[in-house]
């Protein structure tokens, strides 16, 4: 699920894991919409890690636990599903962040992503030290990044950028015009190149 | 915060990158480094699966059992109707309810005319049903039943008319033009009168003819009759004795008393005969001597009387 990167940026393979179900996403959704304990651990699988990736970059207090109630959503909506394999990825994605806006409206404060990420990263059990050090140093950076935005347009890059949604798709999510996801998407990315330029360390 | 310029953003070309054209062909070099790291992020291994989630993915979910999520996509058109229903107190009590409700909200929406209209028809109503049982106050009764026999083919009772011609049913039988015979029928005006003023027979008019029951409406033609109505009637005679000389005309042979006398309970101790009656002056012995020698003392009577000094 990795995408390969040669050092001219070039990029190939599976990008951001956006297909993991690949052609027999039909097959699949038919039989989890059957209840099928295979298809729906499966689906969950797949899209579970992106789910609690976004949520910790987003800053959610917890992210794991968050992702749980996401996916009890989408298990237990998935008969009323109908489309493909991107738009399952849309749909569930716009709970996630439906989710998060809840809790930090429930919480009744600012998302915190400052500290937190790198910290509450899970031990994995005999995985790779340096790759590990990698990863770490990739969600620091990914947050360094993000918490120099503004949290609009964090919103918008990351859907865009990490979920993989659609200018139409956000701004259902974030309950805007699509003109207005737009000048955010816009402004955000301006403002990420701008620091990329001014610190090119960060990267 | 400033913002640099950013080239026209080509929304394809972010597209393209994000689905893994090359960067050199979208534009986009500068961000590849930042889509990567996000790639890392997203690449954590499957969060810890709490225990309602765990059963959901152990057990899965039957579409035939009517589960969650079966159900929610089979209750589009809303819930079923329910099989028992109501219990059938509960939907006489709703009915009465939802009646009431529905007058009360028709008669909000009236006029203050149409409800004073319909206040007026109401008491109206409620007079003239009371009217026909008969039992309002004299006057209003009397008002109700003049209405009633001037606008319509039927008759209320009216005691005040049958108490204001008390006096002149009295006064037709005292002249005889009721019955031809002159004289007051004591019992039938004791009975009229009775009946007219008795508070549960209010409707009875003066008719003497027309007995009137229970007690204190006596019906007997003589006094024993009437007395033999009453709880004590065991007590009372069988029979009047004859009408005597007692009561007869003065001077008959039979006025002296003795005959009526002999028929009481003393009968034994009454003089077989009573003496003459001599008119004083008239005879010789005026002096009273004669009439006391005829007396049971006459042996005690002095034979004269002393002169006059």
């Amino acid at each position: 699920m990795e995408r390969k990167v040669d050092k001219t940026g070039v990029s190939s393979g599976r990008p951001l894991g956006r297909a993991p179900f690949g052609p027999d996403f039909d097959c699949l959704l038919a039989a989890a919409q059957t209840g099928a304990p295979w298809a729906l651990e499966r689906i969950y699988t797949g899209l579970s890690p992106a789910v609690v990736g976004y949520l910790r970059v987003q800053g959610a207090a917890d992210p794991e636990d968050l992702t749980n109630e996401v996916f009890l959503s989408v298990l237990r909506g998935i008969g009323s599903f109908a489309g493909t394999e991107p738009e399952l990825r849309s749909w569930v994605f716009t709970i996630a962040h439906s989710r998060l806006v809840d809790e930090r409206r429930r919480i009744s404060r600012r998302p915190q992503t400052a500290g937190g990420p790198v910290d509450e990263l899970p031990d994995r059990a005999g995985g790779d030290a340096e790759h590990e050090a990698l990863e770490r140093l990739s969600r620091q950076r990914v947050h360094d990044l993000c918490e120099q935005l503004a949290p609009d347009q964090r919103d918008v890059l990351l859907l865009r950028l990490m979920a993989g949604l659609t200018i139409e798709a956000i701004a259902a999510a974030m309950g805007r015009s699509e003109g207005a996801v737009k000048a955010l998407q816009r402004r955000g990315l301006a403002n990420l190149r701008t620091i990329l330029e001014r610190d090119p360390v960060s990267l | 915060m400033d913002e640099m310029p950013v080239p026209p953003l080509d929304d394809r070309a972010l597209d393209a990158l994000l689905t893994g054209a090359r960067a050199g062909q979208s534009g986009f070099d500068w961000l590849v480094p930042f889509v990567e790291d996000l790639e890392q992020s997203a690449a954590a291994p499957a969060p810890v699966v709490r225990p309602v989630l765990a059963t959901l993915l152990a057990q899965g979910f039957s579409t035939e059992k009517g589960d969650l999520p079966a159900t929610a996509a089979s209750n589009v058109t809303g819930p079923a109707p329910q099989a028992a229903g109501l219990p059938k107190w509960r939907k006489k009590r709703m009915l009465i309810s939802e009646l009431l409700a529905g007058l009360a909200t028709k008669l909000a929406g009236l006029g203050m005319a149409a409800k004073a209209g319909l206040g007026l028809t109401l008491a109206a109503a409620s007079t003239t049903a009371a009217g026909a049982v008969g039992v309002l106050p004299a006057p209003a009764q009397h008002a109700v039943a003049t209405v009633v026999d001037a606008t319509t083919p039927f008759s209320f009772p009216d005691t005040a008319n049958a108490k204001s011609s008390f006096g002149a049913t009295v006064s037709n039988d005292a002249t005889g033009a009721s019955d031809g015979v002159p004289g007051v029928d004591g019992k039938a005006v004791s009975d009229a009168a009775k009946n007219k003023h008795t508070a549960d027979a209010p409707t009875s008019t003066v008719d003497a003819g027309t007995p009137a029951t229970g007690v204190g409406a006596n019906t007997g033609a003589t006094g024993l009759d009437r007395a033999n109505q009453t709880p004590a009637a065991g007590h009372v005679p069988t029979s009047v004795p004859a009408a005597t000389g007692n009561s007869g005309t003065p001077g008959s042979p039979a006025s002296n008393g003795l005959g009526t006398a002999a028929t009481t309970p003393a009968a034994g101790h009454v003089p077989t005969s009573v003496p003459p009656v001599t008119s004083g002056g008239s005879t010789s012995a005026s002096n009273g001597l004669g009439t006391a020698a005829t007396t049971p003392a006459a042996g005690h009577v002095p034979t004269s009387v002393p002169a006059r000094p």
